[in-house]
């Protein structure tokens, strides 16, 4: 992949589609494993879109020296955006019983300087946290922000995209 | 084969015209005010006072959200324009100010009553435009100051009531 290029704004769409409940067995709903009959789309109106990945470094020493790092936790992703109300915006899931409701997002920059591909980041098992409804003069709001088990990218390849 | 979408500019106009028309159409005039005309074509087509003339100013066409995207598979952005609406009459009448009056407060009158005008579709049918499901979002409305008319018989007023709804990229 060459990467000479910034990624701007208009350039970007968020996807979604519902996961599974279950998921991937052990693994939970860390793999991208999709609802029966999944509802699926792009998000509209969005505003801003942003998420951060940790994770727990611990370093290791060596009678006093720090010699190496070892990971011992990866933190949940968290993912937020704005996006103006219209009325139709899609509930996660319908999931039922213990399970919550959750989506997989897909982030696509689209690489139009590298022969219209895409970079994409998969955010796997995404349940809203919160969603906040700011009415204003240009259009009302909504606020949401959500937690996902995990997430792979930036990839050439998307699912949704 | 695509064809421009309902929220295209043209149909913009034209819903704005209709509803302009419309509006004004409900309204009791008082005996006193004489029958006025309506220009949607100024210049061209001249103005007959008492006199609304009609010309639309397009602003700007905003992006505003990530990728354009405005949902239904439509990419689009956020379009404003101003309805600039004059009002002519003649000073051979004696009670021209307020000719010139009344049919400011009758403009203003359809304005204050109305948040959003629906779209018309007149690119499917010019004669009978057809109720849409996309809306337009009325402003701020503003008396502008105008030039004296060249024309000595000629008194204006001008106001221009700002508009803003989504635009969006061909079917």
């Amino acid at each position: 992949m060459v990467n000479n290029e910034i990624f701007v704004h208009a350039e970007g769409a968020l996807r979604f589609v519902q996961a599974s409940a279950s998921g991937g067995g052990a693994s939970g709903a860390r793999v991208w494993a999709t609802a029966s009959a999944p509802v699926s789309g792009t998000l509209a109106y969005v505003e801003s879109f942003s998420f951060t990945s940790g994770q727990t470094i611990q370093t290791i020493m060596d009678r006093g020296v720090p010699t190496h790092h070892k990971v011992t936790q990866h933190d949940a992703i968290q993912v937020t955006f704005n996006c103006l109300y219209t009325g139709d915006f899609m509930a996660p899931v319908s999931a039922s019983g213990a399970t919550v409701p959750m989506w997989h997002l897909e982030f696509e920059a689209n690489d139009a300087g590298n022969g219209n591909t895409g970079r994409y980041v998969r955010f796997h098992g995404v349940a809203v946290q919160s969603m906040q409804f700011t009415e204003n003069p240009q259009g009302d709001t909504l606020a949401l922000t959500c937690v996902a088990l995990g997430m792979l990218g930036p990839t050439g390849t998307g699912y949704l995209g | 084969m695509t064809t421009v979408h309902e929220t295209s500019t043209f149909n913009a106009e034209a819903s704005m015209n209709l509803w302009l028309q419309t509006g004004l159409a409900d309204i009791t005039k008082p005996a006193w005010l004489p029958a006025y005309t309506i220009a949607l074509n100024m210049p061209q087509g001249g103005i007959t006072p008492p006199c609304f003339s009609v010309i639309h100013l397009p602003v700007s066409r905003r992006s505003r959200w990530q990728g354009d995207n405005v949902g239904n598979g439509k990419t689009g952005r956020r379009a404003a324009s101003l309805m600039d609406v004059s009002i002519w009459v003649s000073r051979q009448n004696a009670a021209y100010m307020a000719q010139a009056m009344a049919m400011t407060a009758m403009l203003e009158g359809v304005v204050m009553g109305t948040q959003t005008v629906p779209f018309y579709d007149y690119w499917s049918n010019p004669a009978v435009p057809v109720l849409t499901a996309y809306k337009i979002v009325l402003g701020d409305m503003n008396i502008a100051e105008t030039e004296t008319d060249p024309n000595p018989d000629i008194y204006r007023r001008r106001v221009l009531i700002r508009y803003d709804w989504t635009v969006r990229s061909n079917q």
